[in-house]
This record gives structure tokens, C-alpha cells and sequence, in this order.
């Protein structure tokens, strides 16, 4: 395939999926905060410089932990599809009740999960990762140590709903999710927000 | 100019014309149209935060807020409920597709390459920026550009060379 004929076929590959949204101009004119004044260059970089030494001293500090983390992470066993199945059902809503298990599939290197439902519908899954995050300390680039892991993802499918929660292969935890469907609102076929317990490793996308 | 010291209808009015482009690159990036539209929101009030920042000897703000919204895009992608896993709608039956097997393979050949190869393939060949302002967008210089694009062309050709294979 030549330039020539890549260009358009990367043309039409994207506006395939592009979904109008007429009248946008309006409503983001609309929900515009004139009355703001512009914001204060300097005392963004200073906040920007405190937060990457903090977040480089809490690195260092925890560099220890987070070695010892990842070894006993090395040896562990991945849980088995059923336990998989379970973990991820605790994420629906009502515990999972109505929901049937499409697939479940284990995701060794993290990477590239794709299934096409019954309905067309294509699920994908990127680079998962988790890295390690010290709260209060936000999340950053180059400060923040960060691994792959397996995981197992398991697809869903409701009559109103469908679903796919990653769940990490070592320790069942929740790592991540979509959901969505043609017929329900977005809200119904939300997944079962997160408990808001601490932990250092979150997962992230690469 | 105007834009730049705070006139609200300078401001709108190079604002405006640039709202569906930018909606259609968070799209493409972020595959989810109610977080496309906060991305293009966000790029708005920041750009407006920050209007001190425009540089009327530019000739266009495109590149500056076209660059505000790829780094939303990225923002929102790293944000837990998103990204790990994404859901993408069935196409729609009336979207017209000359070949919908090779336009199939090329969409799943553009979904494996890496964030930027896919932002640098969508500010070339679908929104026609210049290379110099795709490289303001992505802060490269205009050589990187080309050879960016260089190696994410070839890439997806071996993608899709793969995609054929079987």
C-alpha cells in the first residue's frame, strides 16, 4: 500500500467512527467563564516545582516498599477464571445480577485484549499498568514508578447493558472497566463506583 | 490581538470556528463523545485562562489550542475510568464505508498504534494541518514531524500487513 492510497484509507478509518455533535459551538460558548482573569504563570510553576520534589522525595522513600511489593507480585500465581469472574461481578451493579459472562480471557503481557460481541459491538483493552501513587502526592509522569501486570478481562452482556472489568490477575483486584449500552442511559449501566479505600498502586493506562 | 487583551468577542470569534475540529481530534482520541466535548470545554476555559499566552504574530491560534486539547485528551485517557478498557459503539448502518473489511482492518491497525502515532496520523491526514503546525501541536520540531510520521506510516503498514496475514 503506497502513501497515496494510505492516506485516505486513514482518512476514512477515523471518520468512521467520528459521531456529530451539532451545536457544540454554542453550549462551549455558552459555559464560558469570561470573568475569569488570566492565571498567574509563576505561581503554576512554583506549585508545578513543589509538587515533582515532593512527589521525587516520596519516590525515594518509598522505593523500598515498592521493590518488595513487586517481588512478592513476581512470584504469585494468577487467580483462576472463576475467581476472575467473581471479582469482576462484584464491579456491576446489583452484584452482577442479570449480567451473563460473554468472555473471560487472561491478558499475560496486559496488552490488547479485543472481542466483537454478539451485537458488533468491539471491546478493546490497552496497555494496563499500575503504578505506584502516594496520596496526597498526584500521579506524575516522570516521577512516578510505574509496572505492567496480567490481568483478566471478562466481558458482560445484560438485556439493557453490556460491560468488561479488568481484573488484576495476582491479586483480583479491580482494574478498570467500561460500560455502556444502545437502549439504557449511561447512568443505568454504570459500574459499581470504586470503594474509596487508599491504595499505593493504581491502575493506569500506558 | 483583541483576544489576547480580554475581548470577549475577539476571543469567541476565533474560538468558534476551531470547536468541531477540536471535538473531532478529542473524538478520535478519547472514542467517547460526552468526554470529547468536556476535553473541547476544557480547552476553551483554558485557553481563555491563559489568553496571555496567544501570539497574534502566529497568524492562528489553532495550533496553541489544538495542543490544549490533545494534552485533555491525554489527561482523561490516564484517568482510571477510563482507559483501562474501552467500549466502542457498533458503527452506525447508514455511515457510508466503500470497504468496510479493509476500512475494519485499518481502524483496528490504527486502535494498536501507540497515543501519538494515532494523534500525529489524525492532526496530518484527517484535520490537514501543515507540518509546522503539527508540530506546534505536539512541541517537536518540524523534522521530528517528518520523522514521526515516517515511522507511524510504516508501522501501520506492517500492521496491516499483519491484519491480512493470516
Amino acid at each position: 500500500m503506497n502513501e497515496d492510497r494510505l492516506a485516505p484509507g486513514i482518512r476514512d478509518a477515523f471518520q468512521s467512527r467520528h459521531m456529530p455533535s451539532p451545536g457544540l459551538e454554542d453550549r462551549v460558548i455558552m459555559a464560558m467563564l469570561w470573568d475569569r482573569k488570566p492565571r498567574a504563570r509563576r505561581l503554576l510553576r512554583l506549585t508545578g516545582g513543589a509538587s515533582a520534589v515532593l512527589a521525587l522525595g516520596a519516590v525515594v522513600l518509598f522505593a523500598t516498599t515498592y521493590g518488595a511489593a513487586a517481588d512478592t507480585a513476581g512470584r504469585a500465581e494468577p487467580i483462576t477464571q472463576s475467581e476472575a469472574i467473581a471479582d469482576a461481578m462484584k464491579q456491576l451493579p446489583n452484584g452482577g445480577t442479570g449480567y451473563r459472562v460473554l468472555e473471560a480471557q487472561l491478558e499475560p503481557s496486559s496488552k490488547h485484549f479485543e472481542f466483537v460481541g454478539p451485537n458488533g459491538m468491539e471491546l478493546g483493552e490497552d496497555q494496563v499498568q499500575e503504578c505506584l501513587v502516594i496520596p496526597p502526592i498526584p500521579r506524575l509522569p516522570l516521577f512516578t514508578v510505574c509496572r505492567y501486570y496480567p490481568v483478566w478481562v471478562v466481558a458482560f452482556s445484560s438485556p439493557t447493558c453490556n460491560a468488561d472489568v479488568a481484573i488484576n490477575a495476582y491479586t483480583g483486584r479491580f482494574a478498570g472497566g467500561g460500560s455502556g449500552s444502545g437502549t439504557a442511559s449511561f447512568e443505568q449501566c454504570q459500574l459499581v463506583p470504586e470503594s474509596p479505600t487508599i491504595t499505593w498502586f493504581q491502575p493506569t493506562w500506558a | 490581538m483583541r483576544a489576547r487583551r480580554g475581548d470577549r468577542k475577539a476571543f469567541e470569534q476565533v474560538l468558534r470556528p476551531l470547536i468541531q475540529p477540536a471535538y473531532q481530534l478529542a473524538l478520535a482520541m478519547l472514542r467517547e463523545r460526552g468526554a470529547a466535548e468536556d476535553a473541547v470545554q476544557e480547552m476553551a476555559l483554558k485557553a481563555w485562562c491563559h489568553r496571555d499566552r496567544i501570539r497574534p504574530e502566529l497568524g492562528t491560534i489553532r495550533p496553541w489550542l489544538f495542543a490544549i486539547v490533545a494534552n485533555e485528551c491525554r489527561m482523561a485517557r490516564r484517568q482510571r475510568w477510563w482507559s483501562v478498557l474501552r467500549r466502542r459503539d457498533a458503527p452506525a448502518q447508514d455511515r457510508p464505508e466503500v470497504d468496510p473489511d479493509a476500512s475494519f482492518d485499518m481502524r483496528r491497525a490504527i486502535d494498536r498504534l501507540p497515543y501519538r502515532d494515532r494523534l500525529l496520523l489524525h492532526l496530518y491526514f484527517v484535520l490537514d494541518l501543515p507540518a509546522e503546525e503539527v508540530a506546534a501541536v505536539l512541541g517537536i520540531g518540524l523534522g521530528a514531524v517528518k520523522s514521526r510520521l515516517h515511522r507511524a506510516t510504516l508501522r501501520l503498514r506492517s500492521r496491516l500487513t499483519m491484519e491480512v496475514t493470516p
